[in-house]
């Protein structure tokens, strides 16, 4: 059987086309039973106007719908808010910030040759660097070696108490003994006597050790000042206020130690007061006691 | 430091406060090492005074026991 897309004999016709109706002095054709049946079957891809309508309904469909030029009226009033914007902007926000830098270029000026001239900052520095040595030689004053016991025991107290260090303080006690002696023994002096001696003697450790406390955290203030006065001499204008209250601060500390160092020194002469007074009255006892005894006889 | 003071600016015025506060700090460390000599010297001072308290109170006890010995004797 023969394709019929290949047919010779194929009738074509327009894009747009209709049935025409059947004439009837048209010549008289061979009846072929072949073309009879090919006009009477049309392809579903043979375009009709109905298929043409519906292809451009649906293009018409899918196409958007609006679309904005690159120039026209939107663009003049873009244009023209901008231009006002701009205007605005000048007036009211360039002027403003032109004064604010201004003003900020004035107190710049102002801190750096009223408030802050480098050249004062740097001189002072210089006077603390300078006063940290005056410092330092005077400190070195207070390490010189006042040693000056001769004998051995005495020579061990003596550089117990001038050690400054507060960790040999539970040695001190030992070494006292050694060189001042003991309480007398139970039967050898009176109870008063007994009482007031031990209690001077606890009195005299005590001044001792709290002296050996005083010179250690004196050390340690000294070391302190030391580091904190290096650290101004590196410090600038906005950290050295810091480091003035850590100063402060340890002032107040050392206040208290010595008030506490003030404490101990009263109480130790208080001590020797009432073992002055202490002499007084046992000494009129005796009095009475002999004046008793000798009247009698 | 009192001169500097004088010609000092308000940015170099911390400096030098933060220094006399520093200064401060170290006569007060120098203040406690003369009362901690001084608290030496008067522990010194009673203990040396109670070492002859007892030396006295040993000293009576032996003449006292001489006395003894000497009546106890007769």
């Amino acid at each position: 059987m023969t394709d019929p897309t290949k047919n010779p004999n194929k009738r074509r016709r327009s894009f747009f086309w209709r049935r025409k109706p059947l004439q009837m002095n048209e010549p008289a054709k061979p009846v072929n039973g072949y073309e009879e049946t090919q006009r009477e079957v049309r392809p579903w891809y043979r375009p009709t106007l109905l298929k043409a309508a519906v292809v451009g309904l649906g293009v018409l469909a899918i196409l958007p719908t609006r679309a904005n030029g690159q120039f026209g009226v939107d663009i003049a009033a873009i244009l023209a808010a901008l231009s006002k914007m701009q205007s605005l902007m000048t007036t009211y926000i360039a002027a403003p910030l032109k004064t604010i830098n201004q003003y900020e270029q004035s107190v710049a000026k102002y801190e750096q040759e009223v408030m802050y001239p480098l050249a004062a900052i740097n001189q002072a520095k210089t006077s603390v660097m300078q006063f940290e040595g005056q410092f330092n030689q005077i400190s070195s004053l207070f390490h010189v070696n006042v040693s000056s016991a001769t004998l051995p025991q005495s020579q061990n107290l003596e550089s117990l108490l001038l050690s400054r260090n507060a960790a040999n303080v539970p040695t001190v006690s030992g070494q006292f003994q050694n060189v001042y002696g003991v309480v007398m023994p139970q039967n050898a002096a009176s109870p008063q006597m007994r009482t007031m001696t031990d209690m001077t003697d606890a009195q005299a450790q005590d001044a001792m050790k709290r002296a050996i406390e005083i010179d250690a955290l004196a050390d340690a203030e000294l070391n302190e000042a030391n580091q904190m006065g290096q650290q101004i001499s590196q410090a600038a204008p906005g950290s050295a206020p810091i480091l003035e209250a850590e100063a402060d601060v340890w002032v107040v500390r050392a206040n208290a130690y010595t008030q506490a160092a003030l404490a101990e020194l009263m109480r130790t002469r208080g001590i020797d007061l009432a073992n002055q007074s202490k002499v007084s009255k046992l000494a009129t006892t005796d009095n009475t006691t002999n004046n008793a005894l000798l009247t009698d006889r | 430091m009192e001169n500097q003071v004088a010609v000092s600016t308000p940015g170099s015025n911390p400096f030098l406060t933060a220094q006399a506060q520093v200064a401060n700090l170290r006569c007060q460390a120098f203040m406690q090492k003369m009362l901690a000599a001084e608290l030496r010297q008067e522990a010194g001072r009673i203990a040396h005074d109670n070492v002859l308290v007892k030396r006295r109170t040993a000293a009576t006890g032996g003449i006292n026991s001489l006395i003894t010995g000497a009546l106890t004797a007769r």
